[in-house]
């Protein structure tokens, strides 16, 4: 049975292998992906054929992004890959396959085969009070992952080999207290390949206990991890809104802006530190029920999923329109900002040079629920829709940037090429072939 | 220094080893069908993230729900792994001594099954996330456990720091982190780490 479990892990690992052999020298590149559900009305986000003109349509959405222009790459014209329509929809985003079913998300694959962590940061990502459910599973690591939902615990977690302020820094675990986690993590995977033999015949059970196997492996590995930056700060930088939030409910209605503005403050900070390389913002989930009204905010007192996502008027389409242009304010303040100064680590470009930052969505249309590029009607017009795809930043000079592509792909595709600018090109994604659209290199 | 920080690394095996993922141990136990759709309480499928609890909207007339229940057959051994409150309640009872200065368990809520279940086998799983803060769980349990003033009321023998101690305290604590009889194959296996760590 312990040959089974080896036999399972020896193509991951050889996969890996090929994918770090893929990384290229030299440029320290970083990932940060930004889900905002319920899509965006196209009427207001759309830019005018042969223009990047981010506040001709509408209430210009896109406009708070108007400083970074020269990053930004609006992917039009993409379609959710394995037929993932409507909320489900959420599931296929960053897995590419409805339900995720036998794939891991495309942050945990690039962080694997970079040998760093992937931190899923998140805002009101499942229901409060409730439990993570179907509405809210984005990233997944093996098994769906919970988000940490208080930017205060998120900068303990990105920054834990950095102190607050002047502090000295924690003392890095001696010798033998790592020595004794090696030794109890190999003994856990002792024990759970002896469990193994007890399962024979329970395929469902021998897959769930090699995941936990490969979890157990993947901490001792870890500690040897070589995939992470070179960390350039010597101490925590300052994060208003995460400090703001020491101690506070970050699911309290009140909360809200603190909480998304410190997950953004925490992720860029711990990008241009090096704390992080790869990072995952989940803001709220498929169906989120929130008022917009929270003190800081865009200042509607209506749930962002329903009436506001489904609006059908001009009114409350210019309202759910509104709302979703705060939410890119505040990217552009509290991360795009902060990547835009010289890289630490690469002091000829930029942070966001060498970065790539995914904003994306589940669905194109909030009120059509559409996941894919559709034609549709507005005051007797058609429109296209299709969802609304960023990508910001230079991805280590891989990404061709300040232009609209016209990549009609499946969006397992764009999956694709946040690999490829990460160094780690793939060809697959659950069986199915994927490639980098040439219009997104640069 | 060292006794303490080798009652904590066999205290650290301890949680990982037990709370992560349990068996049944080779024991059949009567759990619901999930094609079936005929459990009881807590009745899980067993198919791939399934979510078998029968099918969804179906409304079964008393023959039917009779003759379900003759045909009900014994499931398939599961792998469970313990919710976040099972867990927490473990360690409690484990070691009450930490009441007051202990934050709780590290797990992150359970996810909920399509049917809203928080206690499915099929979707509580180990993965990279889980395993990491069980560790944190496991570390945080074992530092408080062996910290002046709580370890010589948990282990008296602590002192002494030698391999007869670790016996005692295997034998005390396996069973109850276990939540089962524990084997001498075990208690051999954790006092092989304590050696290890001790020399």
């Amino acid at each position: 049975m312990k040959a089974v479990g080896l036999g399972l892990s020896v193509p991951l690992a050889y996969q890996m292998s090929r994918l770090a052999v893929a990384a290229p020298e030299g440029r320290p590149t970083r990932l940060l992906i930004y889900f905002l559900p319920h899509g965006v009305p196209v009427e207001h986000f759309d830019v005018p054929e042969g223009t990047m003109d981010f506040g001709a349509s509408g209430v210009g959405v896109l406009s708070p992004l108007e400083p970074f222009k020269q990053h930004v790459t609006i992917c039009r014209g993409v379609t959710m890959n394995d037929m993932a329509d409507n909320h489900a929809a959420i599931s296929a985003l960053l897995t590419g396959f409805q339900g995720g079913e036998g794939v891991d998300s495309i942050d945990y694959t690039i962080a694997k085969a970079l040998g760093t962590t992937a931190h899923v940061l998140g805002t009101q990502p499942y229901r409060a009070g409730g439990a993570p459910d179907h509405d809210s599973q984005l990233v997944k690591h093996g098994s769906w992952v919970t988000p940490i939902t208080n930017p205060a615990d998120a900068a303990e977690e990105l920054f834990q080999s950095l102190a607050p302020g002047s502090d000295p820094a924690p003392a890095e675990p001696t010798v033998s207290e790592a020595d004794f986690r090696n030794e109890a993590l190999a003994l856990t995977e002792g024990e759970l390949e002896q469990m193994q033999q007890a399962l024979s015949g329970l395929t469902a059970e021998q897959n769930k206990l090699q995941l936990h196997l490969e979890a157990i492996r993947e901490l001792k590995a870890q500690s040897e991890g070589s995939g992470s930056l070179v960390t350039t700060c010597d101490v925590r930088p300052s994060m208003p809104a995460a400090e703001a939030m020491v101690g506070k409910d970050p699911f309290a209605h009140a909360n809200f802006a603190d909480v998304h503005n410190g997950h953004l403050q925490v992720a860029a900070n711990a990008l241009v530190c090096g704390t992080a390389r790869v990072a995952t913002i989940h803001t709220m989930y498929a169906n989120a029920q929130i008022t917009m009204d929270f003190p800081g905010g865009p200042g509607y007192a209506k749930n962002h999923h329903d009436p506001l996502s489904h609006s059908a008027d001009d009114a409350g389409r210019t309202e759910f329109a509104e709302v979703q242009k705060w939410f890119y304010q505040q990217v552009a303040d509290h991360l795009l900002a902060t990547l835009d100064q010289p890289d630490p680590a690469d002091p000829g470009h930029t942070v966001l040079d060498n970065t790539v930052v995914f904003m994306c969505s589940e669905v194109s249309d909030g009120q059509l629920h559409n996941s894919q590029m559709k034609e549709i009607w507005l005051n007797g017009v058609p429109r296209w829709s299709y969802p609304p795809f960023l990508l910001i930043g230079g991805g280590g000079g891989y990404l061709k940037t300040n232009q609209v592509a016209h990549t009609e792909v499946m969006h397992t595709d764009i999956l694709a090429t946040l690999a490829a600018a990460m160094g780690v090109p793939i060809q697959t994604i659950g069986g199915q072939n994927v490639s980098v659209p040439s219009e997104l290199q640069a | 220094m060292r006794r303490t920080a080798t009652t904590s690394g066999l205290l650290l095996a301890f949680a990982l080893g037990t709370v992560a993922c349990s068996s049944d141990g080779g024991r059949q136990l009567n759990r619901g069908s999930g094609s079936e759709g005929s459990g009881g309480s807590g009745g899980t499928g067993t198919k791939d993230g399934g979510d078998a609890n029968g099918t969804v909207g179906e409304t079964l007339g008393l023959a039917q729900v009779r003759g379900r229940c003759e045909s009900s057959k014994t499931g398939p051994r599961l792998l469970r792994r313990l919710t976040r409150g099972e867990l927490q309640a473990t360690i409690e009872d484990a070691f009450p001594e930490l009441s007051g200065s202990w934050q709780g368990v590290k797990l992150s809520p359970d996810q909920a099954s399509r049917l809203g279940l928080t206690n499915d086998a099929a979707v509580l799983t180990v993965a990279f996330q889980t395993a990491k803060q069980l560790l944190e769980t496991a570390e945080d349990v074992a530092a408080l456990v062996a910290s002046d003033g709580v370890l010589e009321s948990v282990l008296p023998c602590a002192g002494a720091g030698d391999g007869a101690c670790a016996d005692e305290f295997i034998g005390q604590y396996g069973s109850r982190l276990f939540r089962r009889p524990f084997t001498e194959e075990e208690a051999a296996r954790y006092r092989g780490l304590f050696d290890s760590s001790a020399t």
